[in-house]
């Protein structure tokens, strides 16, 4: 009698955490205000208990490439060897430093969109699980940055802000599956660049078969009504084009100007501030 | 610090410390392309610990802490965790003994049943194609990790919720 008993208690409340579960679900499907809120929080709260703790961590994640990676460390040591010792002329020649702000400068110094106000900041964190797409840049509301503000490099955009807390904000990568910004193919091609997950090309869909679009054309952000996006920021270029059967839309990949992967220094485009 | 204060202050430790770790050593260290997900490995051994009810509540507050840290839909790692942990519990009170690799067992039985059912709920409300190759690599290096670290997890939960055998009452 008294198990029975437990068992519903039991029962009842695994279908009320399942409630809440779901409940909690629907509101951030329907709107991310509140739940937008409550991550941006979290990430000023957590982001000095991270700086602390990855000095911590890091000796442990050496090890842990050093054990399981042995033969990409080995081969990674045999080029940082050889780059040595390259570097030891270049250094005499202070070309170490120059090659350090040439990529600041690449990351920083862009051709485009010059009335807003730019960011420089520096990629802190990579992903925090299997199934995002992002990093976290270590600048925030304090400095300007605000929610869906573009990230890009010397060479194009590679993401959007999805999360912003005062210190510290979360960029979702244009590779992100959930990415979908209005984008033409130069000159005035347009349509909506999706992406298709890491180390994959973008899609660019919504184009009439007859279109010529051909490889090797500049994609770019349109600026289109309802794009909150500024147009002209640089995206990519179309690899490859195909007749989709049956659809009534081409199929085009678009490779990013940018690389994804590499990541070190990135600029955000203060879409609401004006340049001084 | 005992009774009801005392454990709910050694559990939020023992939380936050798993979730500092999960983001500071396990998200960033790669294996195979596949990060390990110790947060879950939380869910698959508290159900040993306390007991499917209690295990249940335990899980869904360490699922909500990593829904604050991750950007996939809120409220998804809540409802995988308490269901984990609700099964686990449910099925560890129907065994009449257990063994020493009983518990490392769990471990990896839960974490890759968790990880599955993650990737599947993600690819229904996320709105994000993760049924690939990819998907399993995941499940099985969560499920291993998970695994290894199964014993020592049991031990700090057992510690966060005094409970040397038995099952935590409500």
């Amino acid at each position: 009698m008294r198990r029975r008993t437990s068992s519903n208690t039991s029962r009842r409340t695994i279908t009320i955490l399942i409630l809440i579960s779901v409940t909690v679900l629907t509101i951030d499907a329907r709107s991310s205000g509140p739940i937008r809120a409550i991550r941006s929080v979290a990430l000023d709260i957590f982001s000095p208990v991270r700086s602390a703790s990855d000095k911590v961590f890091s000796p442990f994640r050496s090890a842990w490439h050093g054990a399981f990676k042995y033969d990409d460390v080995k081969r990674d040591n045999d080029k940082l060897k050889a780059e040595v010792e390259r570097l030891k002329g270049d250094a005499a020649n202070g070309k170490v430093a120059i090659g350090k702000l040439d990529a600041l400068q690449k990351a920083t110094s862009l051709p485009f969109l010059s009335q807003y106000k730019r960011i420089a900041a520096e990629v802190v964190y990579g992903p925090s699980s299997n199934y995002d797409d992002t990093f976290q840049i270590a600048k925030g509301t304090n400095d300007g940055v605000t929610l869906g503000d573009p990230v890009v490099t010397g060479a194009g955009m590679v993401g959007r802000v999805i999360q912003v807390a005062s210190g510290h904000c979360v960029v979702r990568r244009l590779t992100d599956q959930r990415t979908g910004i209005g984008a033409r193919a130069v000159p005035a091609f347009n349509g909506v660049l999706e992406g298709a997950g890491a180390g994959q090309p973008l899609r660019f869909t919504g184009i009439t078969l007859g279109t010529k679009i051909v490889v090797g054309v500049t994609v770019e952000t349109s600026g289109a009504t309802g794009s909150d996006l500024p147009a002209g920021i640089p995206i990519g270029v179309v690899s490859k084009v195909k007749n989709k059967s049956g659809s009534g839309y081409l199929e085009i990949e678009v490779t990013p100007f940018a690389s994804l992967d590499e990541l070190v220094y990135v600029t955000v485009i203060a879409t609401k501030s004006k340049a001084p | 610090m005992s009774g009801l204060p005392g454990r709910i202050s050694r559990l939020t430790i023992v939380l936050v410390t798993t979730l500092i770790f999960q983001m500071e050593l396990i998200t960033k260290t790669t294996v195979f392309g596949a990060r390990g997900d110790i947060m879950l490995g939380i869910a698959a051994v508290v159900g040993v610990a306390a007991g499917a009810e209690m295990g249940a509540v335990i899980a869904f507050v360490a699922g909500m802490l990593t829904d604050v840290v991750v950007t996939t839909p809120f409220g998804l790692s809540a409802l995988c965790y308490c269901l984990v942990a609700y099964a686990v519990g449910t099925f560890h009170r129907s065994l009449m003994r257990t063994g020493t690799f009983t518990v490392p067992m769990v471990g990896v039985v839960a974490s890759a049943i968790g990880a599955s059912l993650f990737g599947l709920m993600v690819e229904l409300v996320g709105s994000v194609h993760v049924l690939n190759g990819k998907y399993l690599r995941i499940v099985v290096v969560t499920a291993l990790i998970n695994g290894a670290f199964s014993g020592l997890l049991l031990r700090v939960l057992r510690w966060a919720t005094l409970n040397d055998g038995g099952r935590m009452r409500l």
